[in-house]
C-alpha cells in the first residue's frame, strides 16, 4: 500500500453477531463515510469480546474489498484468516485467558538497512530525538565520520551516491552494530507506545546487548551509548595479526547437515577444516563460518548436493572459535559497562536459558556469545516451554520472526510477528502488528492509530513550564522561582549551599556533599557497624551461629528499608517544605555491606526530573552508591536507584479493603517461630500475632518498635518514615513462606519495589499496626508481593506495590538458613555401617556457590580463624567451594556423632578443622580443650558432591569418585593383571568396578595418612564381594607391621553417578565372612 | 513435462496460501515473492521443498537461487520460477 492505511477492529460475542456487525459496516462503506471517520467508529465500538476481527486498508476500495472477503470466510466457516494484505481474524485466540507470555526478540546485525524506520519518525517524533541525541554525542567525540540520522533517512530522499556510501558503512562493523542497537532500541520505545509489553526478552548475536539494556542488566542506552560506541568502533579498526579472512554461509539446511558437510570436508582434506556451525538459526537456515578457504571447500559440496547457499556480506568470523583474537578487543569494550543483576526474564543465546543473577557471570556470558555458536532454535524453543506464546521482533526486518515461524511450524498456539519488514511501509506494519495481537487477545494500545495529532516531543521544555502555569498557586507553592530558572536555563542554578547553612537533622545523613537548591542534592554517610546497630542486628545467615561467641552473627547488611529512608532525607533537606508521597522503581543492585577492617560509605544523588515533574508532584530521579576505603564511588554502579515523589501534603489515606484469602485457616507458625527463621535481632521483632491466612497470604498486628537501640550515639533517631516498620510490615509474608508444603526457593532477599506509597508521617513507637500481604507473582526465581500497612483507624499509612524479592535455593531442615546452626545443617545423612562413624554428604547449593552468598554460608558456619583463612584464599572459585564445603560437611558430620556419643547439640562454627603436617584433617572443639573422645574425621569431594565420615578411628578414610569409562591406558596404570583380572569377572564392560576399585585405594591411602605416595599398585584389591560392595585390599611394598599379609576392608557403594568407598582399616577376620570373597585365580 | 501454464497454475495454486500465510491478489508472472507476496528467504528454502514434494522430483532449486544471484536479481518474478521449472521437470 502506498498510500496511508487505516486500522479496522472489530469483536463480538459470536461469529454470527461478528457478521452482523461486519455488514452493517459494508453499508456504512457505500454510504460514502470517510475512511479515518470508519476507522475511529470501530474502534469506539470495538470491545473485548471474542471472536475479533482487524482489518488495514488504505482506501474505500480496499476497505469494501476486504470487508466482503472477511464476510465470505466467515459465513463458510474458516476458522482462520492470515490475509496479509491486512485481513486477520482467529475463531481460538492464543491470548483468551490472559495466561500467554510475550517474548521480545531483539535482532543483531545484518538485519540493518538503509532508511530502516524512517516511516516512524513523523509519526512518534520522539524517535528523532534519539537520533539527534546520538548524532550529537557522536559529533562531540567524533566516533563515526558521519552522523547516524543518515542510516535512517527515507531512500526516496537519497541521491544514487549517498545510497551506496550507506550501504558500504552498514557493512562495517561499528556502523552496522551501532545502527541496530539504535534502531532496536528505538523500535523498542515505538512498540511500547503502543502498550505491548514482554514477559520475557532476548536477542540474536548483537541484538542480545540491547535485551540486556531493555531489561536494565546494562543501564539504559544513553549511559552506554558512549562506550559501546567507542567500543565498536576499535573492533572494527582491531585486525588480529595473522588472521585469515572468513566467510559466512548460510545454507538452507539444519545444523546437524551442516555439521556433517564440515565434517565430509575434513576427511576429504584428511584434517580438520576452519569451518565451525556459527548460528542454529532455524530448521531452515544454519549459518556456517570459516577462513575463506574451508567455507570454499564446504561450499562446493553444498552446491553439489543441491541445497541453497548464501554468502553474507558480514566479515568477523562471529560465534565460532576462530573469533579468539578478537576477544581481547572484545572485552576491553564491555569492561567499562555496569552490569546489573537481572531482576526480568532475560534468555541468553548462548546457552538457550536464562541469563544468571550475578552481573559477573552476566558479563562472561555475554562476552562468550561472540565466540560460542547461536543457539536460536534451542532459546526458542526453551522460552515455548515456559509459556511464551506470542513473539514478537523488535528491530528492522523480520529475520527472527521467519527463524522463530520455522521452528514452531508444528504448534498451533503461537503467534509470531515482525514490527517491521523491509518491504513495508513502517508504520503499517505496526498496524499489522496491532491487528494480530488484537485478535489474539494481546495487551496492545491502538490508540496512536486513530489520533492525528503527532506525540508531544519529550524535549519540549516549553510546553512543560506552560503546563506548570496552569495552576499558578500549586506553582507558587513549589518553588516558583527555582523551577523557572532550571526550565529556562541551561546552567545550574544557585551555589551549592555550605554546609554549614544545610541543615543535618537526619540520621541517614551524616554529610551534605552538595546541594544546588531545588535541584539537586549529594549526601553521604559513612558506614561504622559499632555505630549502626541497626545493621548489626541485621544479620543475613542468622543470628544464633555459636555457643563459644554468641556475638557471632551473619553478614550484616543496611536493611533495604533504611537505604530508602536514606533517600527520603536526602528528598527532604532537598525540599524542606514538601513531604515525600512514594518512591517508584526502586531497584537494588548491591547490598550495603562494612567494612571489616574499615569504614564503608554510601552516597545518595538526588536529581529533579523537570520532565516529568508537575505543579503537584516533584520526580526527583536517585541513586545510592556505596564503596569501602577511600576510592570513592564508581558512579557507574549505583548500589540502588529510585525515583521520589514529592508534593506539598501526603494524599487522603485511602480506607483499607475487605482482606479477603481463600481457604482460610489458622496459621501454624507463631511470631516466635519466625524470627527462629529469620535473621532479624529484637530491634526489628515486630510481628506480635499472625491474624488470617489463607492461599495467597496473611494478615498480622505488628507495632512501631522502640528505635533508641537502633544507634549508639543517637538514641532519638528522627527518621521521615519508620524504616523499622516498614521491614516489620514485610516479616509476616515469611510466616506465610513457612507454612508451604514446597520450602524450596524460599530464602528471599529483596531486589526492587515497583512503588511505595505514603499517607502519612513517622508513627509514634509503640503504635500499632496491621500487615496485610499477598503473593502477587511467583516465577523460579522471584516472588512479587504487595502489602498494606494499616492503622488503628483502618487506613492506609503505607502501601508497597510489586514488592520483589529473589528466591535462593537452600535446604530447609527443620529451619531455613537462617536457623540456629546447632539444629542446621546443609548435609544429609549417609547410611554406613554404625561401627565405622557417621557419615554426611552434600551436594553443594547451587546457590551457595554463587560469589554473592558464599561469604554468607562462611561467615555462619567457620570460626575466627577460619573465616579469616577463607578471606586470605587464592583460589580457583570450584576450589574455594570444595574448600568451604569439605569443611562444612566434616564439622556436620561431627556434630551429628558427637550428639550421638553425648547428646551435645554443637554449632558448626564450633568445631574446628585443621590439618596435620602431613595434611590430614583433624576435629577440634572451639573455645575449649578438644576431648580425647572428640571424633576423627575423613573427607572427601568430586565437583560439587562432598562426603564426610566422624568416626572414633583415627584411621578411617573415605573417597568419592565419579563413575565414568576408564580409559585402557588408566586401567593398565592402575591395576595390576589380577585386579584386571577381578574386574574381567564382575564388570566386563568396565563401567562401574573399575571406579569402585580406585576409589577404594585412595580411601585407604587416606585412612594411612599416605595418600597413594607408593603409586595404585601399592594398594591392591585382592578380593571383592559384588552384592555387598565390600572389596578387600593387600598392602605391597609396605614396612607396616601388621597388614602385609593381613587384607583390609574397604565398602564401597554407588549414590546417584559416584562411587563412595570409606575404611577404618578393619583387617579381613574382623570383617566379612572370608567364604563370600571371590578371589584372583578362583 | 508439464507445460508452463500449468507450472503457473500450480504455483498460483501453492503460493495462495503458503507457510501460513494467504495472498488473495491475483499471482502471475510478474507478482514478486518478496515485495508482493513477502517472502523471506527462509520461505524460499520451504518453497524449494514444498515444490520437490509437489513434483515428486530433486528440482535443485538451489541452482535456481545460485543463477538469480547471479544475475543480480534482487526479487525474483514467478514467472522467472516457472520457467525454471519448465526447464528441469
Amino acid at each position: 500500500m502506498s498510500k496511508e492505511s487505516e486500522l479496522f477492529l472489530f469483536s463480538a460475542e459470536s461469529r454470527e453477531e461478528l457478521l452482523g456487525t461486519l455488514s452493517a459496516f459494508e453499508s456504512q462503506i457505500t454510504a460514502g463515510h470517510g475512511l479515518r471517520e470508519l476507522a475511529n467508529h470501530s474502534y469506539q465500538s470495538a470491545g473485548h469480546h471474542f471472536p475479533r476481527l482487524a482489518i488495514i486498508a488504505a482506501d474505500s476500495g480496499d476497505l469494501q474489498t476486504k470487508v466482503s472477503r472477511a464476510i465470505d470466510k466467515l459465513s463458510n466457516g474458516h476458522p482462520k484468516i492470515t490475509d496479509t494484505s491486512g485481513v486477520y481474524f482467529t475463531e481460538t485466540p492464543i491470548n483468551a485467558n490472559g495466561q500467554a507470555k510475550v517474548g521480545f526478540l531483539f535482532p543483531g546485525e545484518g538485519s540493518q538497512y538503509p532508511g530502516m524506520l524512517s516511516g516512524l519518525l513523523e509519526k512518534f517524533p520522539e524517535l528523532n530525538g534519539i537520533l539527534e541525541e546520538c548524532d550529537t554525542r557522536n559529533d562531540s567525540s567524533a566516533h563515526l565520520e558521519k552522523g547516524f540520522t543518515r542510516f535512517f533517512q527515507a531512500v526516496e530522499t537519497l541521491t544514487t551516491e549517498e545510497l551506496s556510501d550507506i550501504q558500504d558503512d552498514l557493512k562495517r562493523i561499528d556502523h552496522a552494530m551501532f545502527a541496530i542497537l539504535i534502531a532496536d532500541w528505538m523500535m523498542f520505545h515505538t512498540v511500547c507506545q503502543l502498550g505491548i509489553r514482554p514477559d520475557t526478552i532476548a536477542g540474536h548475536s548483537g541484538g542480545e546487548l540491547i535485551a540486556l539494556m531493555v531489561s536494565q542488566v546494562l543501564t539504559g542506552p544513553d549511559e552506554q551509548f558512549h562506550i559501546l560506541c567507542e567500543g565498536f568502533r576499535e573492533l572494527g579498526k582491531f585486525r588480529p595479526e595473522g588472521a585469515p579472512e572468513s566467510r559466512l554461509l548460510a545454507i538452507g539446511k539444519p545444523a546437524e547437515f551442516a555439521a556433517q558437510i564440515i565434517d565430509r570436508a575434513s576427511e576429504e582434506q584428511g584434517r580438520e577444516i576452519d569451518a565451525y556451525v556459527a548460528m542454529k538459526n532455524c530448521p531452515h537456515q544454519t549459518v556456517i563460518v570459516g577462513t575463506r578457504e574451508s567455507i570454499d571447500l564446504v561450499e562446493k559440496l553444498i552446491v553439489k548436493k543441491g541445497v541453497i547457499a548464501q554468502p553474507l556480506s558480514i566479515e568477523q568470523p562471529y560465534h565460532t572459535p576462530l573469533f579468539a583474537p578478537y576477544m581481547s578487543a572484545l572485552r576491553r569494550m564491555f569492561e567499562p559497562l555496569s552490569f546489573h543483576p537481572v531482576d526480568f526474564p532475560v534468555y541468553s543465546c548462548t546457552t538457550a536459558e536464562l541469563f544468571p543473577p550475578d552481573p559477573e557471570q552476566i558479563f562472561e556470558l555475554t562476552a562468550a556469545h561472540w565466540e560460542c555458536p547461536v543457539e536460536f532454535i534451542q532459546l526458542i524453543e526453551n522460552q515455548y516451554r515456559d509459556g511464551v506464546r506470542c513473539f514478537i521482533e523488535i528491530g528492522p526486518r523480520n529475520h527472527l520472526s521467519s527463524f522463530t515461524d520455522d521452528i514452531l511450524r508444528s504448534k498451533k498456539d503461537t503467534l509470531v510477528v515482525p514490527s517491521n519488514t523491509e518491504r513495508s511501509n513502517d508504520f503499517e506494519q505496526l498496524q499489522h502488528l496491532t491487528a494480530q495481537l488484537y485478535i489474539h487477545g494481546f495487551t496492545v494500545d491502538p490508540s496512536c492509530f486513530f489520533d492525528t495529532t503527532p506525540a508531544v516531543a519529550q524535549d519540549s521544555k516549553e510546553a512543560i513550564l506552560t503546563s506548570h502555569f496552569e495552576v499558578m498557586e500549586e506553582f507558587l507553592n513549589l518553588q516558583h522561582a527555582v523551577m523557572n530558572q532550571y526550565l529556562s536555563g541551561t546552567q545550574p542554578g544557585p551555589e551549592p549551599e555550605t554546609f554549614e547553612e544545610a541543615p543535618r537533622p537526619y540520621p541517614m545523613v551524616d554529610e551534605i556533599v552538595e546541594l544546588v537548591g531545588g535541584h539537586r542534592i549529594v549526601t553521604r554517610r559513612t558506614m561504622l557497624l559499632e555505630e549502626d546497630l541497626f545493621s548489626d542486628q541485621h544479620t543475613v545467615g542468622g543470628r544464633d551461629l555459636s555457643q563459644v561467641n554468641p556475638e557471632q552473627h551473619g553478614l550484616p547488611l543496611v536493611p533495604m528499608t533504611f537505604s530508602i529512608e536514606m533517600l527520603a532525607e536526602s528528598a527532604k533537606i532537598l525540599f524542606p517544605e514538601l513531604v515525600v508521597t512514594a518512591m517508584s522503581r526502586i531497584k537494588l543492585y548491591k547490598w550495603l555491606d562494612y567494612s571489616e577492617t574499615g569504614i564503608a560509605n554510601a552516597q545518595v544523588v538526588a536529581e529533579l526530573n523537570a520532565e516529568k515533574s508537575t505543579p503537584d508532584r516533584l520526580h526527583l530521579e536517585a541513586k545510592v552508591y556505596h564503596w569501602k576505603g577511600s576510592e570513592g564511588p564508581d558512579l557507574k554502579r549505583p548500589a540502588a536507584t529510585a525515583v521520589i515523589e514529592l508534593s506539598s501534603a501526603f494524599p487522603a489515606p485511602p480506607h483499607s479493603d475487605q482482606f479477603a484469602v481463600s481457604n482460610e485457616r489458622p496459621c501454624g507458625v507463631t511470631p516466635a517461630q519466625l524470627y527462629q527463621n529469620l535473621f532479624h535481632g529484637e530491634v526489628y521483632q515486630g510481628v506480635f500475632e499472625m491474624g488470617k491466612f489463607g492461599d495467597e497470604g496473611i494478615e498480622a498486628q505488628i507495632g512501631a518498635l522502640p528505635r533508641e537501640a537502633l544507634y549508639r550515639s543517637n538514641p532519638d533517631p528522627k527518621f521521615v518514615y519508620d524504616p523499622v516498620l516498614l521491614d516489620v510490615s514485610l516479616h509476616p509474608m515469611c510466616a506465610w513462606h513457612l507454612e508451604q508444603e514446597d520450602q524450596s526457593g524460599r530464602i528471599l532477599l529483596p531486589i526492587g519495589v515497583d512503588r511505595i506509597e505514603f499517607f502519612g508521617n513517622c508513627p509514634e513507637p509503640g503504635t500499632p499496626f496491621i500487615s496485610r500481604a499477598k503473593l502477587v507473582k511467583e516465577t523460579s526465581r522471584q516472588f512479587t508481593q504487595q502489602v498494606d500497612v494499616i492503622d488503628g483507624n483502618g487506613q492506609v499509612w503505607c502501601k508497597m506495590i510489586g514488592s520483589q524479592y529473589w528466591r535462593f535455593y537452600l535446604p530447609f531442615r527443620k529451619f531455613n538458613f537462617h536457623g540456629p546452626k546447632n539444629i542446621y545443617m546443609l548435609s544429609l545423612d549417609f547410611e554406613i555401617p554404625s561401627h565405622i562413624g557417621t557419615a554426611k554428604i552434600l551436594e553443594i547449593p547451587e546457590d551457595l556457590r554463587n560469589p554473592v552468598m558464599q561469604p554468607i554460608g562462611a561467615k555462619v558456619t567457620l570460626s575466627e580463624s577460619e573465616y579469616s583463612e577463607f578471606q586470605k584464599l587464592e583460589l580457583p572459585a570450584d576450589r574455594i567451594s570444595q574448600w568451604l564445603f569439605g569443611r562444612i560437611t566434616a564439622k556436620e558430620a561431627v556434630r551429628e556423632k558427637w550428639s550421638q556419643l553425648t547428646g551435645e547439640a554443637l554449632y558448626t562454627a564450633d568445631v574446628i578443622i585443621e590439618h596435620t603436617d602431613k595434611g590430614r584433617p583433624v576435629a577440634t572443639k572451639r573455645g575449649s580443650k578438644t576431648p580425647e573422645n572428640f571424633p576423627h574425621i575423613t573427607l572427601s569431594h568430586c565437583g560439587n558432591t562432598v562426603v564426610a565420615i566422624a568416626s572414633d578411628i583415627e584411621q578411617v578414610g573415605v573417597d568419592i569418585e565419579k563413575i565414568v569409562p576408564r580409559e585402557k591406558s588408566f586401567l593398565k596404570i592402575a591395576f595390576s593383571p589380577a585386579e584386571l583380572e577381578i574386574l574381567s569377572s564382575i564388570d566386563p564392560e568396565m563401567l562401574e568396578w573399575p571406579t569402585r576399585f580406585w576409589s577404594a585405594k585412595e580411601a585407604v591411602g587416606k585412612a594411612l595418612g599416605t595418600g597413594l605416595e607408593d603409586g595404585p599398585r601399592s594398594v591392591e584389591v585382592i578380593a571383592v564381594d559384588q552384592p555387598t560392595g565390600v572389596v578387600t585390599v593387600k598392602l605391597a611394598n609396605r614396612p607396616s607391621p601388621g597388614y602385609l599379609d593381613k587384607g583390609i576392608t574397604v565398602y564401597t557403594t554407588v549414590s546417584d553417578d559416584m562411587a563412595i568407598a570409606y575404611t577404618i582399616c578393619e583387617t579381613l577376620e574382623n570383617a566379612i565372612q572370608p567364604d563370600k570373597f571371590q578371589y584372583a585365580g578362583d | 513435462m508439464p507445460e508452463i501454464n500449468e507450472i503457473m497454475t500450480d504455483l498460483a495454486g501453492i503460493l495462495a496460501d503458503f507457510n501460513g500465510k494467504e495472498y488473495y491478489d491475483p499471482i502471475g508472472p510478474d507478482t514478486l515473492f518478496m515485495a508482493e507476496l513477502g517472502f523471506s528467504s527462509i520461505d524460499v528454502v520451504i518453497l524449494g521443498e514444498t515444490l520437490e514434494s509437489h513434483y515428486q522430483t530433486d528440482i535443485s532449486f538451489g541452482d535456481f537461487i545460485a543463477s538469480m544471484t547471479e544475475q543480480n536479481v534482487q526479487d525474483v518474478p514467478v514467472g522467472a520460477l516457472a520457467d525454471y521449472l519448465s526447464k528441469t521437470l
